[in-house]
Formats: C-alpha cells, structure tokens, sequence
C-alpha cells in the first residue's frame, strides 16, 4: 500500500515538472515570427521533364511576412547526400532591393542543376534568409526540406 | 505534398520552363565560347561579362566558383551563384559551362 502511495505521488511530481505552466494562469507565449520562410522538396520538374525532355533537380524557396520588409535576400542550397559526408551541389542567393509590403512573397525559384546521368541520387535542400524590417536586419534560420527524395539525376 | 507544386503559380511554371529551357539551348549553342571562357578563367581567376540586364563577375571564393550578378537597374533583382570546384580541369570546364548559361538565362521571377 505505501508503494502504491509512493508511486501514485512520484507519478505526480513528475507530471508536475513535465507541464510547469499547468495550475498556473500565467502562460507566456512565444512572440509570433514576423516572416515565414518556406522551402519545397528537391525535385525534377515534371513541366521539364515531360514537356522538354530534360531534368534538372531544383529546390524552390519563398518569404512572406505580416509587416513591410526591404532588402530581402533568400539563399538556397541544393545538397545531395554521400557515404560519409553530404555535398553541396549548388547555392543560389537572390537579391531583391527595396520595399516589399506585407503578405507580399519574395522568391527564390532559380536555384536549380542540370542532371547529368540517370544515377539514383538523394537530395535536399537547404534556404535561409536575411531582411531589413522595423530597421533592423534580421536573419530566417536555415529552414530543410521535409524530406530527402532518391532521384534520378547524377549531378 | 507533390514536390514541385505548391510554391509556384501557373506563370512563375511557364517562366520556369523558359529559363531552364534557355540555360539548356545556351548550354549547347554557345558551348564553344563558354570552353574559351572558362579556360580564360581557370587560368586568371577572374572573368567578367555582361548581359543586357546584368553586369557578372566570375571569381573563386571560399573554394568555390563563384558568379555575382548585379543589376543594371537600381530596382531589379540581383543574384549570387556557387558551384564547388571539381578537382578535373575537364570538371571544371563543365561546371562553368552551366554557371555561364544560367547566369545568361535569368531569373525565374
């Protein structure tokens, strides 16, 4: 019985410092991000593929933000993965001066490679980004693709 | 999500397809300049050139090829480009080839 007690308690004080907020009225929440940096899949684009007969793998990558930014830059890396060690295949930055008014996307759809072979090859990709809002630079963390695709396209 | 939809609207897809396009049909026509072009910069280190749009400079930085693309107009898009070296000096060549041609192709805007 004092065993059940014991544990019932333990199993209590755990929950406890598991959710510190529970029982509490106080919940900070962390402030909203101002910019969302999103990032596709590395992929062969099927429009080229199937259109043009050729392939290119390509990683697409777009900013939006809830308040007016400038100055924006977005770089994508395309990376394919190794034995023992990634490499990067190509990285593209793209520049685009002056203002741009919220809910507006800034892109960065030109970073792509031209597939050499058919070899199966798993790639992902990588996009960061920099801006000038309320007067100060501020930076998007790297943001990778959900998921890393084997495809066919030796680089 | 299907992987090459979602970011892209149905113009920025046909703009795709042209510049991808365009940087392929360069690729092949122009090969032999670009050969030329690239030896010249294998052997400098430097090359630079320019578009209608854009003025490009060719370096190596931070062992990498690389292409920085500045507008002509104070209010367009710039880009930067960087490809890793290949250790063949015929890799190399390649690999400028396709820096050469999409630095000529363009933006998809």
């Amino acid at each position: 019985m004092k065993l059940q007690k014991a544990l019932a308690l333990l199993i209590l004080i755990s929950q406890l410092n598991i959710n510190p907020a529970s029982g509490s009225e106080i919940i900070k929440k962390a402030p909203e991000a101002p910019c969302r940096l999103q990032i596709n899949i590395a992929h062969l684009s099927t429009n080229l593929k199937e259109r043009l007969g050729i392939r290119a793998v390509k990683v697409d990558a777009s900013s939006i933000c809830n308040v007016p930014q400038s100055d924006v830059s977005i770089t994508v890396e395309i990376w394919k993965t190794g034995k023992f060690q990634d490499y990067q295949v190509w990285k593209k930055t793209t520049f685009s001066p002056g203002a741009t008014q919220p809910g507006n996307r800034v892109n960065n759809f030109s970073t792509y490679k031209y597939c050499k072979n058919k070899v199966k090859t798993s790639y992902y990709g990588v996009a960061y980004s920099k801006a000038f809002i309320a007067g100060k630079w501020q930076y998007a963390r790297h943001v990778l693709s959900v998921a890393i695709i084997p495809l066919k396209c030796g680089t | 999500m299907k992987s090459d939809e979602g970011l892209l609207t149905a113009e920025q897809k046909q703009r795709e397809l042209d510049v991808i396009y365009e940087c392929f049909r360069l690729m092949q026509s122009e090969r032999s300049r670009y050969e030329k072009q690239a030896i010249a910069f294998i052997d400098s280190g430097h090359f630079s050139t320019e578009t209608n749009s854009y003025w490009i400079n060719f370096s190596i930085k931070n062992n990498q090829f690389a292409c920085i693309a500045t507008s002509k107009l104070p209010d367009a898009d710039s880009h930067s480009t960087f490809a890793p070296i290949p250790e063949s000096r015929d890799k190399q060549i390649e690999e400028l080839i396709e820096l050469f041609a999409q630095s000529e192709a363009g933006l998809i805007l």
